[in-house]
């Protein structure tokens, strides 16, 4: 046990691992791009409307969210508000949640699906996850640009949000993101059951994220719960970038992108600790 | 790890696979959570299965290495290994340049996906670009001889159809190593004529293969040398032919007790004793001189004590006329009493090419008269000489019709063709050509 502590803290070779998940996945690019459009493609293979649903999916559910806080919940974030705002608001959060949710949900068993791959031909394995991150982007840029429309139209979000702190939040989120999916892609491999614990880990995860609560009704406890998950400095992130169109909390900002370099480091060297004996379990 | 390192780094003298006391223990669990268990506070809760054990080789460029064994001896491990998709417990493989494989047939294909996106999507796994795969993807649809169907659902694809174009896929990227598992034995004759040329292609320029093969023709065909697995073991290497001779034992030596001869007593022998104990302890006087090239097994109760060819005079004969008719007699001896055997005549070439095979159980010609313990007799077989001039070897088996081997003797005696300035000096075989011209 105190061995794995010491190697979550080596520096050192975290900054190795990120050099060579870096310089590894620009090698795949082609196969990397191939895999998630066919994965994209291969969801909706069948259906008459086929990869639009690709888009259509995240809109029409965004869409569903959007009226819901309009007409439904009656949830105000200021005297004035229409629901319009705290639409925005929640969306914005929403985005990297789905996105999230949508790539992680599926990466414990993306080595094992893909078994005939992994084991028979020599591929390199360290793009299916990367795939899965990939995948989710359609998801998180058109609740996005949802959400950018309605802080428009509520007087939210600003230029400088949406062209400085946005691409800066999706570089991080994305690379958080495929470190998570690396992390569990891996583990997933010898311990199948972690599928079914992410599942149930993702449905109460929804509550536990600073998503849905307006920040002054945060309770205290619940304060200390999104502090503890790395994944809700992207939402605030996120929700800077979008709803607030500025820098709310500078320290945020600060502890993202070492939570989105740890990520990526620890996932990338517990894969590629584990890829050579995937053989054996597949 | 053996991944893709860029091909053009590999020095001309270095071996382009170095596999240097590989062992491989695949741990077995009863359930996957004591996996976990062990895997998370250690301990044993597994059982062991070794695969591999110390298996050390060199494969030099521009050779190849065909692999041996029966169902189970650790070959398909073996491969994984060296392509780099499993580890080794111990020991280590190393592959100078890039290597392609095909570890089983049509896998790594995805089936819904139609050929064309299959290429595609193999061709990029293979470390190909988009723009490489579309340059060579004629070639590649051409050799497979799949133009028709490569629109369609890779599923759709007959097995045949499938290797085809799995084998094409690999052998296009132009890997400085190249691994095919069993990828021979499926498609139609042709095709593996085509293969077969790819790959002495692939070695005249200089890269390495190293493939998996049941068909002892084959190998010995296309291979340099040929490494003998058994229980995770090498237990044999060096020329094809050789080691071939050896496969063959191990498939058919074994009589399985329940198969012997009816009439035989049932104080069982030890099966492998007298396979072991080799020529040493058999002190029959036997005219001929030992053929050094000779293999020998099997039961050996009732053996092939000698093997001579004699021509229409009944005179012994060194050296053949194409197209006479001669006569080979094998002296058997029974030490023991038994019925409905059969006996075989193989002719191989020196490059161990089988030239013509027969026995009298698949030609119909029905099994011996039942032997009494004690007895010697002779048994003749007639046969033209249809051979070109040229060394062949004489194959002399008898066997009972479960195909327990009593005596197999490999190359026991030789037959030397002399030379027919008639034909020219590469055919084997003599079609008694006659001539007209109808126009004359």
């Amino acid at each position: 046990m105190a061995n794995s502590v010491i190697r979550v803290l080596d520096l050192p070779g975290h900054v190795q691992a990120l050099l060579s998940a870096l310089t590894q996945l620009w090698r795949y690019r082609t196969l990397t791009l191939e895999m998630t459009k066919r994965d994209l493609l291969d969801r909706y293979a069948g259906s008459a409307f086929g990869a639009v649903w690709t888009f259509l999916s995240p809109l029409l559910i965004s869409g569903a969210n959007l009226l819901a806080y309009l007409y439904i919940f009656r949830i105000r974030l200021h005297p004035g508000d229409t629901g319009a705002g705290y639409a925005a608001f929640v969306l914005s959060g929403m985005a990297a949640w789905m996105a999230f949710s949508d790539a992680v949900g599926r990466a414990s068993s993306v080595i094992a699906s893909n078994g005939n791959l992994v084991k028979q031909i020599v591929f390199p394995s360290e793009v299916l996850p990367v795939k899965l991150a990939i995948a989710s982007v359609p998801t998180l840029l058109i609740t996005a640009a949802l959400v950018v429309g309605v802080a428009a139209f509520t007087g939210n979000g600003s230029i400088f949000g949406l062209l400085i702190l946005f691409p800066i939040a999706f570089v991080l989120f994305m690379t958080f993101l495929t470190g998570c999916c690396y992390l569990l892609a891996a583990i997933g491999v010898y311990f199948r059951d972690l599928k079914d614990i992410v599942g149930v880990l993702l449905s109460a995860g929804l509550f536990l994220h600073p998503i849905f609560y307006p920040p002054e009704a945060v309770p205290p406890w619940m304060a200390n719960v999104f502090l503890a998950s790395p994944l809700s400095y992207f939402i605030w992130c996120f929700r800077d970038a979008l709803y607030y169109g500025a820098v709310t909390h500078l320290w945020v900002w600060a502890v993202a992108p070492v939570w989105s370099a740890l990520s990526l480091a620890i996932g990338w060297r517990t894969f590629r600790a584990l890829r050579p004996s995937f053989g054996n379990v597949l | 790890m053996p991944s893709h390192p860029a091909a053009g780094d590999v020095a001309a003298d270095q071996p382009a696979v170095v596999v240097s006391h590989i062992s491989k223990a695949y741990r077995v669990w009863s359930n996957p959570r004591e996996m976990l268990m062990d895997s998370l506070f250690g301990g044993k809760r597994h059982s062991e299965f070794q695969a591999l054990k110390d298996v050390s080789f060199i494969v030099p460029r521009g050779s190849v290495v065909g692999l041996l064994g029966r169902n189970g001896a650790g070959k398909s491990t073996l491969l994984r290994i060296i392509a780099g998709t499993l580890d080794a417990t111990s020991g280590h493989a190393s592959v100078a340049g890039k290597v392609s494989a095909i570890l089983e047939l049509g896998t790594g294909f995805h089936p819904e996906y139609t050929g064309r996106e299959n290429v595609f999507l193999g061709g990029l796994c293979l470390g190909l670009t988009r723009a490489e795969v579309e340059k060579r993807y004629d070639e590649i649809v051409a050799f497979a001889e799949l133009e028709d169907f490569m629109d369609r659902p890779f599923r759709t694809f007959s097995s045949g159809m499938q290797a085809r174009l799995t084998f094409a896929v690999a052998t296009c990227v132009d890997p400085e190593v190249l691994i095919l598992d069993e990828a021979l034995s499926v498609g139609d004759a042709r095709f593996q004529l085509k293969s077969f040329d790819r790959i002495r292609d692939f070695k005249r320029r200089g890269k390495s293969i190293i493939l998996v093969s049941h068909s002892i023709s084959s190998i010995v065909a296309i291979c340099d040398r040929a490494i003998l697995l058994e229980a995770g073991q090498m237990i044999s290497e060096g020329d094809p032919s050789a080691v071939t001779n050896l496969y063959h034992e191990l498939l058919f030596a074994e009589a399985q007790p329940k198969l012997s001869p009816p009439p035989a007593p049932t104080h069982v022998e030890p099966v492998g004793e007298p396979v072991d104990s080799g020529e040493d302890d058999l002190p029959p006087p036997e005219p001929t001189p030992e053929n050094p090239r000779e293999h020998r097994y099997g039961r050996r109760q009732i053996e092939i004590v000698d093997v001579t060819i004699v021509n229409q005079d009944g005179v012994p004969v060194h050296s053949l006329k194409s197209l006479q008719q001669y006569r080979i007699i094998y002296r058997i001896r029974a030490k023991e009493a038994g019925s409905g055997l059969g006996v075989g005549f193989h002719v191989r070439n020196t490059q161990g090419m089988e030239v013509f095979a027969w026995d009298s159980h698949n030609s119909g010609a029905g099994s011996l008269g039942p032997f009494a313990a004690g007895e010697s007799r002779d048994v003749e077989i007639s046969f033209r000489c249809n051979l070109n001039q040229g060394h062949y070897f004489v194959s002399a088996t008898l066997a009972h019709p479960d195909q327990t081997k009593e005596d197999v003797r490999f190359d026991c005696a030789d037959l030397i063709v002399d030379p027919v300035p008639q034909l020219h000096h590469a055919s084997i075989v003599n079609l008694e050509v006659t001539f007209h011209d109808r126009g004359r």
